[in-house]
Formats: structure tokens, C-alpha cells, sequence
């Protein structure tokens, strides 16, 4: 890890710390609840933008890859029964029920992660060789299939949904809310860094080069299909991860929520409207928009079926007119202020 | 189950797929026009055909008219929708850069801001219309036909072959064909491929409103429905060629037959999956479609 | 390289019939043929681009056989393309970095520090003329400019065969020159080229040995006075 990589690990793991004890602070479970939703925003966001935004390959599946990893933890938690565990034997040593949750929840991340990452890497594969649109279309369309076989599927709930309990008690936490946020702050925090790694790294100029001319950067020696795929799978797993935190915050998991087209609007809206080529971008349209949605659906000003629409028309208006985002117009500015 | 059980449900499965064939041939129509010849992903099709089939549901449930119809009513509205939506996509996306995605995260804002809209509007409730046939069925042999599928069946295949004979037989139609291959050469003979376009375009939504309306026939519609069609019109298009007019025809008749064979002797909630299925069969095998040119 | 009896059809249209050639180590090639002729899809088919429908493409003695584009990248076939496709989101510098990062680092088989690459994209923009709009966007380049661009990023790749694809398609004279100079200091490097030109002038001053194509087929394959002497390329193309 070279220096800058340090100090930014630093500086990621200051500013987590600083925003869960703020969190924390406020103490109401309503800024908890903000708080984790945002979080889950920004991990989607950032997670589509490696696809999307550095490659150029617009992705419309993030619901259907949130939602598998809501219901890999929905499956193997009625597979296993891990809950009604009181305490575990590791060998060891043995885990007590206050400590069992933080084996649950990595447990359930890397399954959530691993779920949905084959499956991007499956639909990849088949799809990623086409034109961009296929994908696109084929991403869609996954979406509604997935969606059909989770409703009918009795053994995760089906229509009916499922319910997965939330562990009474955290150590280390005043509620097992706040650690479940924190939870999600861990992987909000490990998607940044991840994305930065990629900007930074071979990946990185790939995924460029093919967004700006996949036919050259082929002839140049790009790896193309090698590439999309790691691309593919790498933003499906962190957007399962996410997914699979999901059913312990709201404890209740069914098909129309899991795999409700916000998700999927709002992980292209945020990066597009916050910028789409640095790890920045989505992180600034997560927070904004996630924080106009949380308040408006909160205060009952607009419903949120309102809100949701203002969304997709801000992503109209950004896409036809401001398609570098935030960070876009941010450079336009100071370019001129140059001149 | 015995024999003659069996074959009795296979006929009027593979007839009753038949008939969704053909209104599946109706409501793609439109993405073979736009996708397959003039190359614009309009991802928002599904979403017009809700549209078409709401309003089809309003003007009977206000005036009691027919959706048959509201269709041709509808229609000429709808045309001239799509002549501006391609305008301003045109201005916005074709005219500057080559970049496709921009395009399709407009068309996915079109999609989604319609549907929200719909919603908004009408609520999650069914919505159905109320027409003298909707209940009436006729019987060859014993195989029943329900008129609710004939119409619609009727209707595919009449824009089909509408639609194929105006590209083939007028010169307008031959213009088009043309540019879909050629846009150079289409300009040397003096047309102009900007307003040939758009006029394409807006028939492609033209004909959303006539699926709408054979939509509304079949069943009672809500606005989440249109989020299964995506998947097959899409698959429609891509196995009928991309643009193809017999091969959306025969594309959308195997995409009806194989759903209702699912349907029948599997589970009707498999449906959706089918054209799914078929879509990333095609693509990954043979993306050229049945009878179509070759995509890139 | 060499080229067996390679065939490609679109449809029942035959675009290429039976085409054989070979070039060898260093050489200096001249592909001419009208337009047409299947130029095009020859390149794209030896580039991997496109997959021909029977045949053999050999290069370094080894089969080429399914191996996609990056790969014959690899193997050190590079190709510059007729109309330029710079990489517009990145910078000169970071278009050259591109193939750097793949094809020579996979031809090393070891990491480059930043500090290597970037002096090997500076070397490679020095050869073409390019390192003082190292650090400019490639779309705000001119047209000779972006050719050049085009060879630079060619070059990075450390090919042992190049193929120029009409690299000198709609310049002036004196551009002309500069492009063929490049592509001569680049062969004295030991660099075989393919050229494809329309330009007559460059074409006969540049190549060792020219091919002919019309309508699919090689009509003639020789050393370059004697092919443009031959009467039938004469009858067909400069006629």
C-alpha cells in the first residue's frame, strides 16, 4: 500500500468513526434509520458507478442484485436456523449471543455478496459480449424474472414475505440498530475504498478506455470481456452485500419491497447527478438525494411515490443537459474562473 | 393425467398460445420499428402501452367506447408524441455524441416517470374494461377460443401485415427501409433522414396505443404490468431479426405458444421468465434472430 | 505473418475469396486494392475483429486461431484505424499509457512502476512529435495530430508487425511525408508494416512488396515495380 493509499484509510476510517458517534449522539432511533438508508445509498451508488460510470455499461439490475442479497440471508437464516442459536462453538472459542451478531452479519454479507456476484458474472457473461444496450435490456429483464421466482418460491416467503429477527442485544452497542448501521457504514466506507482502488489501478484505465472506445482499447490490448466481467461481478457483490444487511434492519423481507425499481433509479440517478467518473460523485448524490427522499418521505410533505418521481425527472434533466454530474459542472466552473 | 386429457389441454394451450402470439406481435411491433431499424433502445415502449391501455380504460369507463375504438382514436396522439419525444432525443443525444447510454438512461426516466405517473393516477387497482365480447368465447372442434384473445390476435396481425406492406409497397416505406441499411445513400436522392426519423418514430409509438387498447382486451390491466413486457417485447424483436416484420410475426408467435405451454403443464407464474429465457438464449446463441441481418 | 487461402462472407455476399499473403520479419508491405476490394475486412479479420470463415492466419509461426483482438495484441500485432479512435476522455499521455499497461506489460510478464510508463509514453510521443501536447485532451487534437496519436498508441504496444490502415487518408502533402517518415524510423526499428493507402505516391515509396486486391481476390503480390507494372493492377486500379 503505497503512502497516499494510507492516509486515505485513514482519513475513510476518521470520518467513519466521526459520522457513527454523531449518529450515535443524536440519539433518536430516527436519525439511525437516515442514517442507514443513506448508507445503503451510497454503497449502491458507488457500487453501480464501476459499471456504469467508469465502464460505460449502464447497468438497470441493481434492485434484482440488492434484493438476491436480501434473500440469501432470508434462505440460509430459515436454512440454518442461525437465530435461535443462543450461543456458538467455535473450537476456539465460543461465541455468546450478544457477540453472535457480528458473525451473522459478515456471514450474511459474504453470502449476499457471493449470491449476487455470480449472478452478475452469469448475466455477464451471456450478455457482455453484445452491444451495450443488450446488457442494459437483459439487466432489466432479469430484474422482473428474478422478481417472479422469489414470488414464488414459498420456501423464502414468497408473496407473503419473510421475517428475519433482529438480534436482541449487540456488544459494544447501545442497540442492535446502531450496529446494524454501523454495519452498513463498514461496507459504505469498503465501497469507496474499493472504487478509488479501481480508478486507480489496471482495472481502472481499462474500464476507461473501453467506455471511451471499446473497439480501440480491444486493439490495444485490453482485455475487454475480461474486464466487464470483473466489473460485472465486483458491483453485483457489493450491491448484494448491502442487500444482505437489509432483512436485520427492517426484519421484514418481501418481494415487492426487496425489489422496488427505487433501488435501481436511484443507484443511476445518484452517480449521473453527482458525477460518474471519480468516487466522489456518488457518494454527493447518494447523501443529497438520499437526504431529499429521507425528509421528504419522513415529513409527509410529498408521498414518496412523488418524491421517486422528482428523482427520475432530475435524471432526465441531468442526462440531457448536465450528463458530467455535479463534479462535471464543479470542473466547468472553475475552468472558467482559470480563464 | 390420461391421453385425451392431455392432448385437449395441449390444443388449446398451443391455440390459446396462438392468439398471445399474435397480440404479442402487436405490442412489439413497435420496439421492431424503433429498435430494430432506426436503432434507438426505447425502453420506455412498455410503459406507452400502459399508457395506451389506461386511457383505453378511461374513455370506456367515461364515454362506454370500445377500446377497437379508443385505438384508432389514441393513435394519431400517440404518433405525434413520439415525433417530439424523438425530437428532443435527437437534439439531446444523436445530434451531438455517438454515446447510445445517455439515450437509454433518458428512455429509462421516460419509462419510470410514466409509470409513477400511472400509479399516481390510477392507484395499484385492476382496471378492466367493459366491451359485449369480453366474455364470449366460439368453439372449433374442442378447442374454445375466447373472443378477448381473437381480437387482440386479429389486431397483431393486421398491423403486421400493414405495417409490412406500407414499407414494401409505398414509397415512404421503401425510404425507411432504406435508411435502416443506407443513411448516406438516402440522402444523395434528396430525403432527409432526420424527418423520416421521427416520423418513424412516432408511428413506432403509434402503434403502443393499438397494443394498449389489445392489452386492455385480454386483461385487466395495472400499472406494473408493463415491467413484464419489457422483457418481451425485447426478446420478440431480437428473435424475430431486429426489425424484420414476419420475423417479429413468427418471433411473437413462438415467444405465445411456449408461455402457455409453460403455463399450462408447469405454472402460469413462469411466464415472464420464458421470454427472459429466450431473450439470453438468442443473444448468447444466435443473436442474428430467426430470419433477421446481422446486429452490429 | 502468413495468410492462408482466407475467406469471409456476409450473408451470400463473398468479401474476401482464397486470399493469401505473407509478410515477413521487418518487411515492408503494401496492400492497395479499390474501394471495396475487401481491404477493411482483410484487417479486421487479421486483427481478430472479425472471424473469418476458413483459412489459416499464422504469425510468429504460431496459429492465430480464435484469439480475440487483445490477444494477437500480445502476439505483437498492433493496428492503427482509418478514421482515428482516440480514447477522448483521457489526455495524449494517457492514450499511449493504454496499451503500455496491457500488451507490453503482458509481454515483460512483470509490473511497470508509474515512473516506467510514463517514460515510456513520453519516448513513444517523442518518436511521433506529440510530447508537447502530452497532457492535452486527445479531442482537442488536430486531424494530423490525432494519426499520429494513432501510430503513437500502435507503437506503444512494441509490435513486431503494424498494420497502417489508410494513416494518411485526407492529409496534405507535407503531413503525408511526416506520417511515412515516422513509419520508416519505425521499421528501421525492426518493425514490419502493412500499408494501406490510397495514396500512390507513398505507397510505392514505402513498400518493399505490394499486394493487390479487387473484388475479394489477390490479383498480384510482388515486388513493388514489377506489381505496378503488371497490366492487369494497372487496368483495374490505376486505370
Amino acid at each position: 500500500m503505497s503512502r497516499s493509499d494510507f492516509i486515505f484509510l485513514l482519513a475513510l476510517l476518521g470520518v467513519g468513526v466521526a459520522v457513527f458517534l454523531f449518529i450515535h449522539a443524536l440519539g433518536e432511533g430516527y436519525y439511525v434509520m437516515v442514517a442507514f438508508y443513506i448508507l445503503e445509498y451510497i454503497v449502491l451508488a458507488t457500487a453501480w458507478n464501476i459499471l456504469g460510470g467508469y465502464g460505460g455499461y449502464v447497468n438497470f439490475g441493481s434492485a434484482c442484485f440488492f434484493a438476491l442479497g436480501a434473500y440469501s440471508t432470508v434462505f440460509f437464516n430459515k436454512l440454518f436456523g442461525v437465530q435461535s442459536l443462543s450461543s456458538l462453538d467455535l473450537g476456539l472459542f465460543v461465541l455468546d449471543a450478544r457477540q453472535m451478531p457480528y458473525c451473522l452479519l459478515l456471514l450474511a454479507m459474504l453470502l449476499g455478496s457471493a449470491v449476487s456476484g455470480l449472478v452478475g458474472l452469469g448475466t455477464g457473461y451471456l450478455t457482455l459480449r453484445l452491444r451495450g444496450v443488450f446488457f442494459a435490456i437483459s439487466t432489466l429483464a432479469l430484474s422482473v424474472v428474478t422478481q417472479t421466482l422469489i414470488l414464488n418460491w414459498r420456501f423464502v416467503g414468497g408473496a407473503r414475505g419473510a421475517y428475519v429477527l433482529k438480534p436482541p442485544e449487540v456488544a459494544g452497542f447501545s442497540s442492535t440498530s446502531e450496529f446494524i448501521m454501523a454495519a452498513m457504514l463498514s461496507l459504505a466506507l469498503l465501497s469507496i475504498w474499493i472504487a478509488r482502488w479501481v480508478e486507480n489501478n489496471k482495472l481502472g484505465v481499462g474500464l476507461q478506455a473501453i467506455r471511451d472506445d471499446e473497439f480501440a482499447a480491444e486493439c490495444s490490448g485490453v482485455p475487454t470481456l475480461r474486464l466487464k466481467l470483473q466489473a460485472t461481478s465486483l458491483s453485483g457483490a457489493l450491491m448484494g452485500a448491502a442487500g444482505a444487511i437489509f432483512p436485520f434492519f427492517v426484519t421484514y423481507v418481501d418481494p415487492i419491497g426487496a425489489f422496488n425499481l427505487v433501488h435501481t433509479v436511484n443507484s443511476i440517478a445518484m452517480p449521473l447527478i453527482g458525477g460518474m467518473t471519480h468516487w466522489s460523485g456518488p457518494l454527493m448524490g447518494a447523501i443529497l438525494l438520499g437526504g431529499i427522499q429521507q425528509y421528504f418521505g419522513s415529513k409527509n410533505i410529498i408521498t414518496p411515490e412523488l418524491s421517486l418521481l422528482f428523482v427520475g425527472f432530475l435524471m432526465m434533466v441531468f442526462v440531457s443537459i448536465a450528463p458530467n454530474g455535479i463534479l462535471g459542472l464543479l470542473k466547468a466552473v472553475r475552468a472558467k474562473f482559470k480563464s | 393425467m390420461d391421453f385425451i386429457t392431455f392432448i385437449d389441454l395441449l390444443l388449446n394451450a398451443l391455440a390459446a398460445g396462438a392468439m398471445l402470439g399474435g397480440f404479442y406481435a402487436a405490442v412489439s411491433i413497435g420496439i421492431s420499428i424503433s429498435f430494430g431499424m432506426l436503432d434507438i433502445a426505447n425502453i420506455a415502449h412498455p410503459a406507452m402501452i400502459m399508457l395506451g391501455s389506461f386511457l383505453a380504460y378511461t374513455l370506456n369507463d367515461h364515454f362506454g367506447l370500445d377500446p377497437l375504438i379508443s385505438m384508432v382514436l389514441m393513435a394519431p396522439f400517440f404518433g405525434l408524441a413520439g415525433i417530439a419525444i424523438y425530437r428532443v432525443y435527437y437534439r439531446l443525444f444523436e445530434s451531438r455524441e455517438r454515446d447510445p447510454r445517455r439515450g437509454l438512461a433518458f428512455f429509462f426516466g421516460l419509462l419510470f416517470v410514466t409509470d409513477v405517473a400511472l400509479i399516481l393516477i390510477f392507484g395499484v387497482d385492476l382496471r378492466g374494461v367493459q366491451t359485449p365480447y369480453v366474455d364470449a368465447m366460439i368453439n372449433i372442434g374442442f378447442v374454445g377460443i375466447a373472443w378477448r384473445l381473437l381480437i387482440p390476435f386479429l389486431i397483431g396481425l393486421f398491423m403486421v401485415w400493414g405495417i409490412h406492406l406500407f414499407l414494401t409497397r409505398t414509397f415512404f416505406g421503401l425510404a425507411v427501409s432504406a435508411l435502416s441499411q443506407e443513411p448516406l445513400g438516402l440522402r444523395l436522392i434528396g430525403a432527409d433522414p432526420i424527418s423520416i426519423k421521427q416520423l418513424v418514430f412516432g408511428l413506432s409509438v403509434a402503434t403502443a396505443a393499438w397494443g394498449g387498447a389489445a392489452l386492455i382486451i385480454i386483461q385487466p390491466v395495472e400499472p406494473s404490468l408493463g415491467r413484464e413486457y419489457i422483457g418481451r417485447v425485447f426478446a420478440v424483436c431480437v428473435l424475430g431479426g431486429m426489425g424484420s416484420m414476419s420475423g417479429t410475426f413468427f418471433a411473437a408467435l413462438l415467444l405465445g405458444v411456449v408461455e402457455s405451454l409453460t403455463s399450462t403443464f408447469i405454472g402460469p407464474s413462469w411466464s415472464p421468465a420464458v421470454a427472459f429465457g429466450l431473450l439470453l438464449l438468442t443473444l448468447a446463441l444466435r443473436p442474428t434472430g430467426l430470419m433477421g441481418r446481422a446486429m452490429r | 505473418m502468413k495468410v492462408e487461402q482466407l475467406s469471409k462472407r456476409f450473408g451470400g455476399f463473398v468479401v474476401l475469396d482464397q486470399v493469401d499473403l505473407h509478410v515477413n520479419e521487418g518487411e515492408r508491405l503494401g496492400l492497395i486494392g479499390p474501394n471495396g476490394s475487401g481491404k477493411s475486412t482483410l484487417v479486421n479479420c487479421l486483427s481478430g475483429v472479425l472471424t473469418h470463415d476458413s483459412g489459416r492466419i499464422e504469425f510468429d509461426q504460431k496459429s492465430f486461431q480464435g484469439l480475440a483482438p487483445h490477444q494477437r495484441a500480445y502476439r505483437g500485432l498492433t493496428r492503427s484505424f482509418q478514421i482515428p479512435r482516440p480514447f477522448v476522455g483521457m489526455t495524449v499521455l494517457q492514450n499511449i499509457v493504454v496499451p503500455l499497461l496491457f500488451a507490453t506489460e503482458y509481454r515483460l510478464g512483470r509490473v511497470q512502476s508509474k515512473v516506467e510508463l510514463k517514460e515510456a509514453a513520453m519516448k513513444a510521443l517523442r518518436q511521433v512529435g506529440l510530447l508537447q501536447k502530452a497532457e492535452e485532451l486527445s479531442l482537442n487534437l488536430t486531424q494530423i495530430d490525432l494519426r499520429k496519436l494513432e501510430l503513437a498508441r500502435a507503437i506503444a504496444a512494441s509490435p513486431k508487425l503494424l498494420i497502417a490502415d489508410e494513416a494518411m487518408a485526407g492529409l496534405t502533402t507535407s503531413e503525408t511525408d511526416e506520417i511515412l517518415d515516422l513509419l520508416f524510423v519505425l521499421n528501421n526499428q525492426g518493425v514490419a508494416v502493412i500499408m494501406i493507402e490510397h495514396i500512390m505516391r507513398a505507397v510505392s515509396v514505402f513498400s518493399e512488396r505490394l499486394i493487390v486486391l479487387a473484388a475479394g481476390k489477390k490479383i498480384a503480390d510482388g515486388l513493388t515495380a514489377e506489381v505496378l507494372n503488371d497490366p492487369l493492377v494497372q487496368r483495374i486500379y490505376i486505370g
